[in-house]
């Protein structure tokens, strides 16, 4: 799997994985696991983590062309 | 909607029920050991006696699973996805898979009998084959049918369903 954008946009709003995990009502290791592109998220976790992020779906998930 | 207050993680709890799955394989895999044990140390008669407990745990969870698939509608799902994904369909796959046990079943008590009752070789031969030939009608064929009558039903409520879908299209 692609590693997605969430880790860039999580450190451009200065928050910690844990912080993240706790906005988005998961375990860190789940966050670090998302980061790194181990565990594929459901589309209700994509969008909270997008709402926690101020992004879209597009801009974290969204595979970049090739 | 997506606020997910309150709502448990969903990686652990895909987690959990890998395990509880895991779990479950354990239990029947104990179960079905525990009963060809009895088999092999009591034989036939008394070895079902002795495994009573196994068998109607057995059956229990059987008739448990069968009840959650049917409320869940998860036969008409599996049927679906079975036949888009195979060429054999999923109800004659599920008569093999029980014809199969049937006749495993069958090879297993012909070859107690030649073994534990005949005295001489034609003995054990005519009684392996008379046993097995029984065996076989009387597991062979009910078994084949009863796998296969739930995945049959499935199979027509999913076409039920597809031609229902496509005539709202």
């Amino acid at each position: 799997m692609k590693i997605n954008r969430v880790k860039a946009a999580r450190q451009e709003k200065k928050l910690s994985q844990q912080k993240l995990a706790d906005e988005v009502q998961v375990t860190r290791q789940t966050i670090s696991l998302i980061e790194v592109g181990k565990y594929n998220p459901t589309i209700n976790l994509c969008i909270a983590i997008c709402r926690a992020l101020d992004k879209s779906l597009d801009e974290l998930f969204w595979p970049e062309e090739e | 909607m997506f606020g997910r207050k309150g709502s448990k993680d969903e990686r652990l709890e895909m987690l959990e029920n890998k395990v509880y799955k895991e779990m479950m394989y354990l239990v029947y895999t104990v179960l079905t050991l525990s009963i060809i044990y009895k088999y092999i140390r009591y034989g036939i008669g008394p070895g079902e006696a002795s495994a009573v407990l196994e068998i109607s745990l057995l059956l229990l969870l059987s008739l448990y699973s069968i009840v959650r698939y049917k409320k869940l509608q998860l036969f008409v799902d599996k049927a679906e996805e079975y036949n888009a994904r195979h060429k054999m369909k999923y109800s004659t796959f599920n008569m093999v898979i029980g014809g199969v046990i049937g006749l495993g079943l069958a090879l297993l008590f012909g070859i107690n009998s030649a073994v534990n009752y005949a005295d001489t070789t034609a003995q054990s031969i005519y009684y392996f084959f008379l046993v097995f030939g029984v065996s076989a009608v009387i597991y062979m064929v009910p078994l084949a049918l009863l796998s296969g009558i739930v995945p049959w039903l499935a199979e027509r409520k999913a076409e039920k369903l597809r031609l229902e879908g496509e005539s709202e299209d």
